[in-house]
């Protein structure tokens, strides 16, 4: 017994912890792994909706969320390297260089 | 302590509208109870594949990756700042 609903609430569970993260934490690893996890949730929608459509639009916009995600998670990535060199620490309290 | 009470009382009533609403669209989508496979030939090639109609997508999407790790080779390189 695998019908919609179950990916639904499977997928507002994971969103739910990726906010609860984003809300929390105060690393900028551990911001970006539960940007990745709300961004995952999203494709679990889209792939849950197009299999039970039987339309491969959304399989393929998955597909492409996917890779959105891994380029949005280098350039994250290297900022953080960029400002650890600068500042010594990657805790988001304590960076606010583009706050005026 | 407080800070904590309520991160966990804003992600419960984010948890909560979600679940509302995927109840409330419960009409919408209602009936379709198994999932279809969609088999590899059609992702590629079918009826929005891929490779059929969203080809320009997929070009543009190379686009996006070779620029975003020149970008990120860039960024991180040493003598950025």
């Amino acid at each position: 017994m695998a019908d919609l609903y179950m990916y639904l609430i499977i997928s507002a569970v994971i969103f739910t912890i990726g906010s609860y993260g984003i809300i929390t934490q105060r690393s900028g690893i551990k911001i970006l792994m539960c940007i990745e996890l709300m961004l995952n949730s999203a494709n679990l929608n889209l792939v849950a909706f197009s299999s039970f459509n039987d339309n491969a639009s959304g399989q393929v916009f998955a597909l492409f969320s996917i890779a959105r995600a891994a380029a949005e998670a280098a350039i994250g990535f290297a900022i953080l390297v960029a400002l650890f060199r600068v500042r010594d620490t990657i805790n988001l309290d304590n960076i606010n260089i583009l706050r005026w | 302590m407080l800070n904590k009470i309520l991160n966990l009382v804003v992600a419960v009533l984010l948890f909560t509208a979600m679940f509302i609403s995927i109840g409330d669209s419960n009409s919408v989508w209602s009936g379709k109870e198994e999932a279809n496979e969609i088999s590899v030939k059609t992702l590629a090639t079918g009826v929005g594949g891929i490779f059929s109609n969203y080809v320009f997508s997929f070009e543009l999407l190379s686009l996006l990756l070779i620029a975003a790790l020149i970008g990120a080779l860039y960024i991180a390189k040493k003598e950025a700042f």
